[in-house]
C-alpha cells in the first residue's frame, strides 16, 4: 500500500499562484475559494520581503478533521490522504471548524467539506495539479514508501519539517523541506459545537445502555427462574390459605360460640 | 470612481450585453464562471494546444469531455516551459465562457448605443467603406488605412489581415512593440545586425554570469523561471538589477537596486572599470567594434565614485557586478523591459551591448543578449508579397499614424490591441475618435468598443486552430477544440472574408488556418520544414527551417563567429543620439533638466504577475482574486515624509492628470520612488481589476524610436 | 374477548417495529470512531452487509419509507386513531403512575414476597388503556420519532446541496437532536421489548398485537380502568 506524502521546498515558491488556480479548474472548485493556498509572511529576511508558504491539506496522521465528522464521511485512507465522500457528508462544518490549518471549506455547489484530496476525486492517477503546473517544481508528490520515488529522496536530503499549530496534536505529513517562514501557527478555534459533545454522550450512551440490557437480562433470568407470578400465586394461595384459615377460626369461634350459646 | 460604475457603466454593459447577445444569455456558460458540474458519461481526452498570452507561448493538454474544456494541463513535453503554466494563462479557461463576453457583431450608434447587426452584414459595412476609399483616393487609399496589432488568436489571422489591408494596397499595421521594447529592438539591430535576443533562453545553461538588467524574469515569464534555477544549479551566478525587489529577487544570488532611470551610469562605469582593469581582448575587441579607442574617452567621466553619486548603489556593490563582469568569460545579459521604456533608454541599451562585445561575451557559447520579444517567426509578409507584389511602401509608425487619425487623414481603423498601452492615452483616444469608422475585434465591451463603429466578436484562443508563435522563434499548433458562442468569428476568417470580397482575384482563397499553414510551407522558405506532420506530433518547432526534415536550430545566431551586421561590427556611438559620456536622466524624471519641483516623486510601473493584457485577464475572476485595485507602493521613508498610512486613499499626479489609488507602503520600492500596475482597465465588472489608465497620465516623451513614459516625476495627494 | 387493537393499528405497530429496529441498528453503524458507543466491530459488521455508502443509503430509504407511510397513517387514521391514542397516553396520573413504575419494578425484580417483606403492598394501582410505563414511553417515542423525522429530512434532503442552501448550524445541531432522540429510544426500546413480550404474564398482550383481542381476564387484571369503562358502555364482549 502507498503512503501518499507531499513535501514542499517552499524557499523556492514565488507567490505565482499558479497552483491554486490549476487546483480550482481541475477540482471545480469557485474561483473565490481554494483547496490550496501560499501564505505570505512580511519577512525582512526574504529577498524580495515577503516570505512565502506553498499549502494545502495537511493529510494529518491524527487528523482532527476525522475525530469531529460524525457521519464518517472523512476518514484517514491507508494510502496516507485524509478522504471525504461527499455521499456520507452532510455539511454539518463541524470539520470545518476542528481543521486547525483552515483547509476545509464547504462547497457551495455540493453543500459538502470540501479540501484537498491529491486530485485523486477529479483525476485519478494523475499527477496533482499544483505539482504538474508549478514553474519551479517546489512540491513535489509521491508515494514515500516507495525507495525510488522522486519524493522519498527529497525527504532523505532535506531536514523534514511540520508546520504545527500551537497546542495541536495534529500529526501533519505534509513536509516542508529544511525551513519554511512561519514555522509555527497561532492556536485555531478547533472547537465544534455541538458536535464535541457527541463523543462523551456516546460513551454515556454506552454505559446507560449497557446497563439497562443488563438489568432487562438479569430480570429476564430471575422471572425463568423464580417467576413473579408464581410468587403473586403462592401469595395468592397462602392469602386463600389464611383467609380460609380465618374463615375456619371464624367457623370454629362460631360453632364454639354456637356450643356455647347451645 | 467603482460607485460612478456600478451605476452607469453596469447600465450600458448590460444594454450591450441584451444588444450583443453576450454569453450569460445562456445560464449554463454563466454558470461556468464558478462551477458546472460534469457527468461523467463521457470519456475524458487530452488534447494539445498553446497559450494565447504571453511570448513565453506554452503549450498545454485540454482535459476534455465531449465539447468541453475540463481543465488544463502544462504539456510535459514543451522543452522550454518544462510543463509549466502561469495562472494568466489557466484564466483563458474562465474567458471562453466569460458571461461578460459580447458574442455577437454590433453597430455603434451615434447616440452611443449598440445596434446588432448579423455577421454578414458588418463584412459587409466594411467592405462598402474600403471601397469608398479605394474609388476615392485609389492607390494613395493605402495611407488611409490602419490596423493596430497583435491580432488575436493566430499567426494565420495576422497574414490574413495583412492581406486584407493590401487589396486597398495599405501596408500599415502598427506592431505594439513601439510602447513595449523597440529601443532594445533597434539597438540590437543596429549593433548585432539581429533585432532581438541573439540566443535561446538554454543558452543560460552554458553561462557563468547571468546580468538581469531590469530584467523581471519571475514576473513577466513565471514558466522561465526554471531557467534560470537550471542556470543556478549548474554554477552561473545571478546578479539582478532592478530598483524595485521583486519575485525575480529570490532567484538571483545578488541583486543591485540603483535609482530608477540611472542604469546607463551603471553600464557606463563597468566599461571604465574593464578598460583600467585591462580585463579585455584588444584583438577581439577591434574584431567586433568599429571604434573600440573611442570606448575609454567616452566612459572616462564614469568613476565608481560618480556612479555611486547617481546610482545610489553602495561603492562596494558596484565594484562587485564590475569585478563579476570583468572576470566572466562566458555572460548573457537580458534586458528589461524598462529600459526601451525611457528616453535614455538607447544610450543605456547600448553600453551594455558594448560591455558584452568589450569582454567577448557575445558570440560563442553561454554567451550573448536576451530579451523579453526575441522571437518572431518571419515568413507572413513574404507570403503576402506572393500575392500583392512587392511592398515599397514604408510603414508609418505610431506617432505618425496618430498625427493622421488627429488630422482626419484616417478613414478605417482596425483596431485590435488596446490603444490603452500607449502612453497619453486619453489623447490617442481622442484621436481614435476623429477617425470615422473604427473596426473594433474583441470580447468584451472595453475602452477600445467605446471609440469603435464596429464591434465583431473574436473567437479565443482554443475556438479556432492556427499557429503560435514564441519568444524563441518557436511555433505551436493548436487544432479548434470547442465551438465559438453566439456568432464569434476568428480573426482570420473575418479578414478573409473582407478580402475575398474585396479583391476575389488576388486574395487567396483558404478555408481554414491549416490551409494557410500550407501555404506558407509551400510558398515560403523558411517554412518548408514547418510541416503539419511535425506541428501536430510535437509540442513546438523552431522557425526557420528550410528543408523538410531539417534541424532545428538552437543556440546563438552567430553561427559565422560574427556580428551579423553588414560590416560585422558595431559602433560605440549611436548616430543620432549620440555616445555614453552624454548621458543624462530620462525626460521627465524629476532629476532631468527643465522637470518641475511640484512632481518629485518617481513614477514607475509595471505588469505584475498575474495579469498580461489591459483587457482580458481585467476580466477573468480567476485572475481577480489575486488582484488588490489600483495601488501605488511607496517607500516606508517616503511614506513618513508625506504622512501616508497604509491603505491611505491618495491621488497619484503627474503634470498630465491624476489616478485614483490606495497606498501600499513596502520596502520593495526605493525611497523616493512609487511603483504602480499597468495592467487595470476602467471597464471590467470585477472591481479588483478596475481603474483608470495608467497611461492616461503618462506623458508621451519620443525618443524617435518609440513612445517613453517611465520614471517621469509625480507626487501623492492624500485624499 | 375484548377488541383491543385495529388492523391499521396492529400493521402500523409491526410496520414501526421493523423500521425502527433497523434504523436503530443501522443509525448507530453510522456513527464513527469515539461518536460510535456499540464498538467498531458493529460498524464494521453493518458497513461489511451494506457498504460504506450503501449503510447511509439503505439508511435513508427505510427512513424515508418510515416517514413517508406514517405521514400517510396520520391522514387517513389521524382523527379516528392517532389523536385518540395522543389523547389516552398524555393522560398522566403523576402520583399513582410513580407508583405503578415503582411497584411493577419492585415486583419484577424483588418478587411480590419481598415487596411485601419491605413493608411494601405489591398490588399495583388500577390502570386505563395503557399502563404508566407505556404512556411514559409512548411520548417519548412520539416526541422522538418527531424529532428524528424532522432533522432526518433536513438532513438527508437538505444537505449536500447549494439550493436551498441550509446552513452548518442547523445541520450541526440537526444532528446532534438526531443522536440524542435516537439514543433515548436506543435505552428505552429494549425496556418495551421486555415488557411488552418476555416479562411474565405479557403473553396475551403480545398475542393481541397479532390478532387484535385479549382475553377479557387480562383486561380486567392489567387494565382494570378500561376494562370498568368498557363495562360502563357495555361494550366489553365482542
Amino acid at each position: 500500500m502507498a503512503r501518499y506524502v507531499m513535501a514542499i521546498d517552499s524557499a523556492r515558491c514565488m507567490n505565482c499562484k499558479a497552483c491554486v488556480i490549476a487546483c480550482q479548474q481541475r477540482n471545480e472548485v469557485p474561483y473565490d475559494i481554494s483547496r490550496n493556498w501560499v501564505r505570505e509572511t512580511p519577512d525582512p529576511a526574504s529577498p524580495c520581503g515577503t516570505s512565502f508558504q506553498p499549502g494545502a491539506c495537511m493529510h494529518c496522521d491524527d487528523p482532527s478533521c476525522v475525530r469531529a465528522c460524525p457521519t464518517h464521511a472523512t476518514w484517514k485512507a491507508r494510502n496516507g490522504a485524509v478522504e471525504i465522500d461527499r455521499g456520507r457528508c452532510i455539511g454539518c462544518g463541524s470539520c470545518i471548524d476542528a481543521c486547525p490549518y483552515h483547509a476545509r471549506f464547504r462547497h457551495p455547489v455540493t453543500g459538502t467539506a470540501d479540501k484537498c484530496d491529491y486530485c485523486h476525486g477529479s483525476t485519478p492517477g494523475m499527477t496533482p495539479a499544483c505539482v504538474s503546473v508549478c514553474p519551479v517544481h517546489c512540491r513535489v508528490f509521491g508515494d514515500a514508501d516507495d525507495p525510488s520515488s522522486e519524493v522519498t529522496m527529497v525527504l532523505a536530503g532535506h531536514k523534514p519539517v511540520h508546520l504545527v499549530p500551537q497546542g495541536s496534536g495534529a500529526k501533519p505529513t505534509l513536509t516542508y523541506l529544511d525551513a519554511t517562514v512561519p514555522d509555527t501557527l497561532p492556536a485555531g478555534p478547533v472547537r465544534s459545537m455541538p458536535i464535541d459533545t457527541m463523543r462523551p454522550m456516546a460513551k454515556g450512551l454506552t454505559w446507560v445502555g449497557g446497563l439497562v440490557l443488563a438489568a432487562l437480562t438479569g430480570t429476564f433470568v430471575r422471572q425463568l427462574l423464580w417467576p413473579s407470578e408464581k410468587e403473586d400465586q403462592e401469595l395468592a394461595d397462602e392469602e386463600l390459605v389464611r383467609a380460609k384459615k380465618a374463615a375456619e377460626d371464624r367457623g370454629e369461634h362460631r360453632t364454639e360460640e354456637g356450643g356455647r350459646q347451645a | 470612481m467603482p460607485e460612478k460604475y456600478s451605476r452607469r457603466n453596469f447600465l450600458r454593459l448590460s444594454a450591450a450585453l441584451v444588444a450583443g447577445g453576450a454569453a450569460a444569455a445562456d445560464p449554463e456558460r454563466a454558470k461556468a464562471i464558478g462551477y458546472v458540474p460534469e457527468k461523467a458519461d463521457e470519456p475524458v481526452r487530452l488534447v494539445k494546444g498553446y497559450c494565447p498570452f504571453c511570448q513565453v507561448r506554452c503549450t498545454y493538454h485540454a482535459r476534455m469531455r465531449g465539447k468541453k474544456i475540463l481543465s488544463i494541463v502544462g504539456d510535459p513535453d514543451n522543452y522550454w516551459t518544462g510543463g509549466a503554466m502561469c495562472p494568466k494563462g489557466m484564466s483563458m479557461l474562465e474567458l471562453l465562457d466569460s458571461p461578460y463576453r459580447i458574442t455577437e457583431p454590433m453597430e455603434h450608434l451615434p447616440d452611443g448605443t449598440w445596434r446588432r447587426i448579423s455577421y454578414e452584414r458588418a463584412v459587409d459595412m466594411v467592405v462598402e467603406r474600403m471601397r469608398e476609399v479605394k474609388a476615392k483616393y485609389g492607390p494613395k487609399g493605402g495611407n488611409r488605412v490602419a490596423i493596430t496589432m497583435p491580432l488575436w488568436d493566430c499567426f494565420e489571422s495576422e497574414v490574413a489581415a495583412l492581406m486584407a489591408l493590401r487589396t486597398v494596397d495599405c501596408v500599415h499595421a502598427m506592431p505594439p512593440g513601439e510602447t513595449c521594447v523597440s529601443t532594445a529592438s533597434n539597438m540590437l539591430g543596429s549593433m548585432l545586425g539581429v533585432n532581438s535576443g541573439s540566443c535561446k533562453v538554454d543558452e543560460l545553461l552554458n553561462t557563468k554570469l547571468i546580468v538581469l538588467w531590469g530584467a523581471n524574469v519571475n514576473d513577466l515569464y513565471p514558466p522561465y523561471t526554471r531557467w534560470l534555477k537550471a542556470a543556478r544549479e549548474r554554477g552561473s551566478r545571478i546578479i539582478y538589477i532592478d530598483p524595485r525587489k521583486t519575485r525575480t529577487s529570490l532567484w538571483c544570488d545578488t541583486q543591485l537596486r540603483p535609482q530608477p532611470g540611472t542604469d546607463g551610469v551603471l553600464a557606463a562605469g563597468c566599461i571604465r572599470y574593464i578598460i583600467k582593469k585591462g580585463a579585455y581582448d584588444p584583438e577581439r575587441v577591434a574584431f567586433q567594434v568599429e571604434d573600440p579607442e573611442n570606448l575609454a574617452k567616452y566612459s572616462e567621466k564614469f568613476t565608481p565614485d560618480y556612479v555611486q553619486s547617481v546610482t545610489g548603489l553602495a561603492l562596494d556593490e558596484i565594484l562587485d557586478l564590475y569585478e563579476a563582469v570583468a572576470s566572466s568569460d562566458r555572460t548573457i545579459m537580458w534586458l528589461g523591459g524598462a529600459l526601451s521604456r525611457q528616453t535614455n533608454g538607447i544610450t543605456t541599451t547600448r553600453t551594455i551591448i558594448l560591455i558584452q562585445a568589450l569582454r567577448d561575451n557575445l558570440i560563442g557559447k553561454g554567451r550573448g543578449m536576451l530579451t523579453f520579444q526575441s522571437g518572431k517567426p518571419g515568413g507572413g509578409e513574404e507570403l503576402v508579397d506572393e500575392y500583392f507584389g512587392e511592398n515599397k511602401t514604408p510603414k508609418m509608425n505610431f506617432r505618425r499614424l496618430r498625427m493622421a487619425m488627429s488630422k482626419g487623414n484616417l478613414d478605417i481603423l482596425f483596431l485590435n490591441s488596446s490603444y490603452r498601452r500607449n502612453p497619453d492615452a486619453k489623447g490617442v483616444r481622442d484621436a481614435i475618435k476623429k477617425v470615422p469608422f473604427v473596426v473594433h475585434m474583441g470580447f468584451f465591451l472595453d475602452e477600445e468598443s467605446e471609440v469603435s463603429t464596429l464591434f465583431i466578436p473574436a473567437t479565443f484562443g482554443p475556438e479556432s486552430q492556427g499557429c503560435g508563435y514564441g519568444n524563441e522563434n518557436q511555433v505551436a499548433w493548436r487544432e479548434k477544440l470547442v465551438e465559438a458562442p453566439g456568432s464569434c468569428v476568428p480573426a482570420w476568417q473575418f479578414y478573409r472574408d473582407i478580402g475575398r470580397k474585396m479583391d476575389p482575384e488576388r486574395y487567396p482563397d483558404f478555408k481554414d488556418p491549416e490551409a494557410l499553414c500550407r501555404l506558407m510551407q509551400q510558398k515560403v522558405p523558411s517554412w518548408k520544414g514547418i510541416t503539419m506532420e511535425r506541428l501536430r506530433s510535437s509540442s513546438t518547432v523552431l522557425w526557420p527551417i528550410y528543408e523538410v526534415g531539417g534541424a532545428e536550430r538552437a543556440g546563438s545566431v552567430f553561427t559565422e563567429g560574427k556580428l551579423l551586421t553588414p560590416t560585422g561590427k558595431m559602433a560605440c556611438a549611436d548616430r543620432v543620439f549620440g555616445d555614453m559620456s552624454k548621458w543624462d536622466y530620462p525626460k521627465g524624471h524629476p532629476k532631468a533638466k527643465g522637470s518641475k519641483p511640484e512632481f518629485p516623486l518617481i513614477l514607475t510601473q509595471g505588469k505584475q504577475l498575474w495579469h498580461w493584457h489591459q483587457t482580458m485577464t481585467n476580466f477573468a475572476k480567476s485572475i481577480a482574486q489575486f488582484s488588490n485595485g489600483r495601488f501605488v507602493q511607496v517607500n516606508p521613508e517616503t511614506a513618513q515624509a508625506l504622512n501616508l498610512h497604509q491603505k491611505d486613499k491618495v491621488m497619484l499626479e503627474t503634470m498630465m492628470g491624476g489616478i485614483e489609488c490606495w497606498v501600499d507602503i513596502t520596502d520593495t520600492v526605493l525611497p523616493g520612488a512609487v511603483f504602480t500596475p499597468a495592467n487595470l482597465c476602467r471597464t471590467t465588472p470585477l472591481a479588483e481589476n478596475r481603474s483608470e489608465s495608467i497611461c492616461n497620465i503618462l506623458p508621451n516623451y519620443w525618443d524617435r524610436i518609440s513612445a517613453q513614459h517611465n520614471c517621469v516625476g509625480c507626487r501623492l495627494r492624500k485624499l | 374477548m375484548i377488541r383491543r387493537h385495529s388492523r391499521s393499528a396492529i400493521c402500523m405497530h409491526w410496520f414501526n417495529a421493523v423500521c425502527w429496529i433497523f434504523l436503530l441498528f443501522s443509525g448507530l453503524a453510522l456513527l464513527a470512531g469515539e461518536m460510535q458507543p456499540v464498538g467498531s466491530w458493529w460498524q464494521g459488521l453493518w458497513q461489511g452487509i451494506f457498504g460504506e455508502r450503501g449503510l447511509l443509503v439503505a439508511h435513508i430509504a427505510v427512513g424515508t419509507v418510515w416517514v413517508a407511510v406514517y405521514a400517510l397513517y396520520l391522514l387517513v387514521f389521524g382523527r379516528r386513531e392517532a389523536f385518540p391514542f395522543l389523547k389516552e397516553v398524555t393522560t398522566f396520573h403523576p402520583a399513582s403512575d410513580m407508583l405503578w413504575c415503582m411497584k411493577k419494578g419492585m415486583w419484577l425484580v424483588l418478587g411480590p414476597k419481598r415487596t411485601k417483606k419491605l413493608g411494601v403492598d405489591p398490588a399495583l394501582p388500577p390502570q386505563g388503556f395503557y399502563n404508566a410505563g407505556q404512556r411514559m414511553v409512548a411520548v417519548l417515542a412520539v416526541l422522538a420519532s418527531l424529532c428524528l423525522a424532522v432533522t432526518g429530512v433536513v438532513m438527508a434532503f437538505f444537505s449536500g446541496s447549494a439550493d436551498p442552501h441550509v446552513s452548518e448550524a442547523v445541520l450541526q445541531w440537526s444532528i446532534w437532536i438526531h443522536f440524542c432522540a435516537a439514543a433515548v429510544m436506543a435505552v428505552f426500546l429494549p425496556v418495551h421489548i421486555y415488557m411488552a413480550a418476555l416479562a411474565p404474564g405479557e403473553a396475551p398482550a403480545l398475542r393481541s398485537m397479532f390478532t387484535g383481542f385479549v382475553p377479557e381476564s387480562h383486561a380486567e387484571h392489567h387494565n382494570p380502568l378500561w376494562y370498568e369503562a368498557l363495562k360502563k358502555t357495555g361494550k366489553q364482549s365482542s
